[in-house]
């Protein structure tokens, strides 16, 4: 679509400040991250003398090579957990048809509209009940139901052709087989999507881990960026280092997947 | 715990009911009705233990007076509790700022993004860049952009202030300005889902076939027109969705701001009924009060979010 | 390797009934075909034997064993699909050992049968390749190598040739035919194409509406269909479909259309019916006296080469109805000729070759059979078309 000249202009302009917005309070965060101390009031955003000092620094002052195993062991065993659960219960709506079916994906699916805060009360003390409180456990469990992939990956599988569905049975496979060997190898673009999604929302989360951790044994990244800036308020140079650090894994996922899942989120949609 | 026991534990729990189901299913033969439930139970299970019983715990716990000790007996009180909140002047605040956070945030973060998101659209794969670029605070945490503006807003050395000072203006501490410090929050919250949100309306666009605008054009329709006749009816139901996800999860998003930022302060100006309620059952252990304060959070989103219905279902054009 | 049998099978979607009272018993190592317009059943009823539908009611048995309630993959049949269905995400080799790999054989036994088959079809050359790296025809020939791997019971093809052009699907053809002839397996092949049906099968079922209409050989079939449907279906042209009506009238029974008359078998019953001839059973010239005799006038000639279709539209008898538009039929003339539109032509048929349809479709088949009459049938007719033409051109 051909939209008119002085349209185009404004709409330019407008990304143009809207990405610089974006960008001006990330160059920021870099530029103070290699700074040395001396340096990290200064005004200028290239540093004299660039340092990774800051980082050094982060991993001496406090336990953030524990912080960053706890936050990608559970962030990896939520990925595989909840991608795996996602598509066996999208698989049940998808390929079957059973007493409730209608009414039982109406409440999977409503569970998407049903913020933490209602829950986070009775949850936090079955964590204390069951002794999960500061473990994995209470990072990984509560959180492996994913409407979100249910969705998702059943409106894939629902399109998925059918023929193939039938050969595969012809050829020997029952369910089981069909569904690992021959309907998931060509999710691809839906799992990655997923994946990232999951990814984000593990390794960036906050609220929970903020109420179930509370030493090393579980405490996560971000809450130990919190931890940082409370105990070290001054000390900005690591705090930016710190921050880089637990963004750049999410970056980085994103940058692999992107391709894929930007044209999976904006074509077929996160809402179908 | 120790430090391997819990992550087996948990990769076991992840993966161990899913290996069962195969089993089974191959036992019962293929036609079995328990099939499909046993692909769901996972699902189900987890959902009703972490979802659905905990919304019914939390009505129980609002009628009980409890300091979440386990020593402690609960004590049954009624709707005391409710009365107890309701009236504190935290809560009138709370709400209050509840409001404005959702007032604000249907414009900046429901409106705003749809012209940018059609302009972005029509710019096609040219566009690409800037939905590289407007995807990156998605990526980046709460907590990230929490400590970054600190920093950028840091009172003393902050590049804000310094930025303003060149230009000859003395910015004031708006952290520490009741009347200012809402807006950075809600300022920040923009930041990080004004991309997120495009994108979810670039996704609505995506279905719209462009066939129709260029029929639209040799139709003789300028912008506007194809924008009002075509574009907004085919993007309601798109609109709809994040308007609600909006409403519900506002609250949620800007708890990490307030938290790490403010506190929810300065004399409470920039807290909301999220961190209200997290303050009475984890700051103060009033579990009641956290729970009443949850029950009525959730009968407000729920008015809410049926009042959208209604008010969208009426002029709700479908797709196609 | 397996004998078939369907025995009182129906299926319904809901309230719509896709199959109805279906029987048939295949022999070991035939080639039977399903034919008929699409939404006939034939689909359905091949699903239902390979376990991917199952029947509403009714039993289907192989080798006498029971299987309407054994599970697809327990029942040892290979199928062939229409978009071929191949694994997008694995390679030739692993497509066609899929199954083989279920099975759990060892890795080795697995490869060479895959290479048997493959060389067997000619892919070998294609095994590392995905399927969209393969042409129509290649894909094809993988979905079939996939069937032959496993050796099963029977195989079963759905329109298996329906997304190939022209020319490959006559070749296809001939070697699906060649390879089931040499494997000596029974198979069940749908198709809507009555081509391949009469050129494959060693019987043909014609379906309709969810009933068999026919079952037989394709000559049976082609010579002797048992109905309207049958005789319109098979054979391109389609047969030549007059309507009228038998007329018992003055001791002798007539059947009477607006364009001709015809002498009946005395006991023909009265009442509507419809005279089939094939466009191939028109023969120019005038025959003898016992011969249908008709004056057509050229409308459009169509030349293929080795034969020319010849529309023709034979003019209203006297008592026919003014408004009665004139019967048109299609004439298959073997070799070249020179026609043109308005010529009139005198074209006769043999009695035999006439077929009599009664008002419910059903073939009438002692009507055509006066005994006085049989004597025609040793009468040829070689010279009647060069006189014609001689005549008239």
């Amino acid at each position: 679509m051909q939209l008119s000249r002085p349209l185009q202009v404004v709409g330019h302009l407008v990304l143009l400040i809207i990405c610089l917005s974006i960008l001006a309070p990330m160059l920021i965060v870099v530029s103070t991250a290699i700074k040395l101390p001396n340096e990290v009031y200064a005004l200028s955003l290239w540093p004299d003398v660039p340092t990774l000092q800051n980082f050094a620094h982060l991993f001496e002052q406090t336990a953030f090579g524990r912080y960053t195993w706890n936050t990608a062991g559970t962030t990896a065993l939520r990925v595989a957990g909840q991608l795996a659960l996602g598509v066996l219960a999208a698989y049940a709506f998808a390929r079957f048809t059973f007493r409730f079916r209608d009414a039982i994906f109406a409440l999977v699916i409503g569970a998407m509209m049903i913020p933490q805060v209602l829950t986070m009360l009775p949850n936090y003390i079955l964590m204390a009940q069951l002794g999960w409180f500061d473990t994995w456990w209470a990072l990984v469990v509560p959180n492996l139901a994913t409407p979100i992939a249910i969705f998702l990956l059943r409106q894939h599988m629902m399109s998925f052709p059918s023929e193939l569905i039938d050969a595969a049975q012809m050829d020997g496979a029952g369910h089981w087989t069909t569904l690992w060997r021959v309907i998931v190898p060509n999710l691809g673009p839906a799992l990655s999507a997923l994946t990232i999604i999951i990814f984000i929302d593990s390794w960036n989360e906050y609220f929970w881990p903020l109420l179930v951790t509370e030493s090393e044994n579980s405490r996560t990244i971000q809450i130990g960026l919190r931890e940082f800036l409370q105990d070290d308020q001054d000390d900005y140079g690591a705090l930016m280092a710190g921050i880089i650090f637990a963004s750049v894994p999410a970056i980085a996922v994103f940058l692999f997947f992107q391709r894929r899942v930007m044209d999976t989120f904006v074509s077929s949609g996160l809402k179908g | 715990m120790s430090m391997l026991s819990p992550s087996t534990g948990a990769t076991l729990n992840a993966v161990a009911p899913a290996r069962r189901d195969g089993w089974l299913v191959s036992r019962l033969g293929a036609e079995s009705a328990l099939v499909p439930w046993l692909y769901l139970v996972p699902t189900l299970i987890l959902l009703a233990l972490f979802t659905y019983w905990p919304l019914l715990q939390t009505a129980y716990l609002s009628l009980v007076d409890w300091n979440m000790n386990p020593s402690q007996p609960t004590q049954f009180v009624g709707t005391e509790n409710y009365g107890r909140v309701f009236g504190s002047t935290l809560f009138q605040t709370a709400l209050l700022n509840t409001v404005i956070y959702i007032g604000a945030s249907i414009p900046l973060k429901v409106l705003l993004p749809i012209p940018v998101a059609v302009f972005l659209w029509s710019l096609g794969t040219r566009g690409h860049f800037y939905r590289a670029i407007l995807f990156l605070p998605t990526l980046i945490s709460f907590v990230v952009v929490g400590v970054a503006f600190l920093w950028i807003l840091n009172p003393i050395f902050g590049y804000a202030k310094q930025f303003f000072a060149l230009a000859g203006y003395r910015l004031p501490n708006l952290l520490a300005d009741p009347d200012a410090a809402i807006w950075v929050i809600i300022g920040i919250s923009t930041w990080k889902v004004l991309g997120f949100n495009m994108l979810i309306y670039l996704a609505g666009l995506a279905s719209i076939n462009r066939e129709y605008i260029e029929a639209m054009r040799m139709d003789g329709a300028g912008d506007l027109t194809i924008f009002r006749r075509l574009i907004w009816p085919l993007l309601t139901p798109t609109l709809m969705f994040v308007m609600i996800s909006t409403i519900i999860f506002t609250m949620q998003q800007v708890f990490t701001p307030i938290d790490l930022m403010t506190e929810g302060g300065p004399s409470n100006s920039t807290t909301n009924l999220f961190y209200m309620i997290y303050q009475y059952s984890f700051v103060t252990f009033d579990v009641g009060g956290g729970a009443a304060g949850t029950m009525m959070l959730f009968a407000l989103l729920m008015i809410l979010a049926l009042l959208q219905i209604r008010l969208f279902d009426r002029r709700a054009h479908y797709k196609q | 390797m397996a004998t078939i049998a369907f025995n009182n099978i129906c299926k319904s979607f809901g309230e719509n009934q896709v199959v109805r009272d279906f029987n048939l018993t295949i022999e070991d190592g035939e080639f039977v075909v399903l034919v008929g317009p699409s939404g006939c059943g034939k689909t359905t009823s091949l699903r239902m034997l390979a376990g991917l539908e199952a029947p509403t009611s009714g039993r289907i048995a192989l080798n006498n064993v029971d299987i309407t309630d054994v599970p697809s993959k327990a029942r040892e049949l290979a199928m062939v699909f229409q978009s071929y269905a191949l694994y997008p995400h694995m390679s030739v080799a692993d497509n066609i050992g899929f199954a083989l790999s279920l099975q759990k054989r060892p890795a080795q036994a697995i490869r060479a049968e895959v290479l048997a088959a493959a060389k067997r079809l000619e892919i070998d050359h294609l095994l590392a390749r995905k399927p969209r790296e393969l042409s129509g025809g290649q894909r094809q020939r993988v979905a079939v190598a996939r069937a032959i791997v496993r050796q099963p019971q029977a195989f079963l093809f759905d329109e298996p040739l329906s997304n190939l052009d022209a020319k490959l699907r006559h070749s296809a053809r001939v070697e699906i035919r060649k390879l089931q002839q040499q494997l000596g397996t029974t198979a069940l092949y749908v198709t809507h194409d009555q081509i391949e049906a009469m050129t494959m099968a060693d019987r043909i079922v014609v379906m309709e509406g969810g009933c068999i209409r026919q079952v037989g050989t394709p000559m049976e079939l082609y010579m002797h269909p048992n109905s309207v449907f049958v005789a319109s279906f098979l054979g391109a042209p389609p047969t030549n479909c007059i309507a009228g009506e038998v007329v018992h009238a003055a001791g002798s029974v007539q059947f009477c259309s607006d364009s001709l008359n015809l002498a009946l078998h005395p006991e023909t019953p009265r009442g509507p019916a419809t005279l089939g001839i094939r466009p191939e059973s028109l023969q120019p010239g005038e025959g003898m006296a016992a011969h249908l005799q008709l004056q057509g006038a050229v409308r459009f000639v169509e030349a293929l080469g080795a034969e020319t279709l010849v529309d023709l539209s034979i003019a209203r008898q006297s008592g026919a109805p003014h408004q009665a538009p004139p019967t048109e039929l299609t004439a298959r003339l073997p070799g070249h000729h020179c026609l043109t539109s308005g010529d009139i032509l005198p074209f006769h048929v043999a009695r035999q070759d006439l077929r009599l349809f009664g008002s419910d479709g059903n073939v009438l088949a002692d009507a055509i059979k006066t005994p006085d009459h049989a004597a025609d049938e040793q009468m040829g007719d070689g010279g009647g078309l060069q006189r014609a033409v001689a005549e008239y051109v």
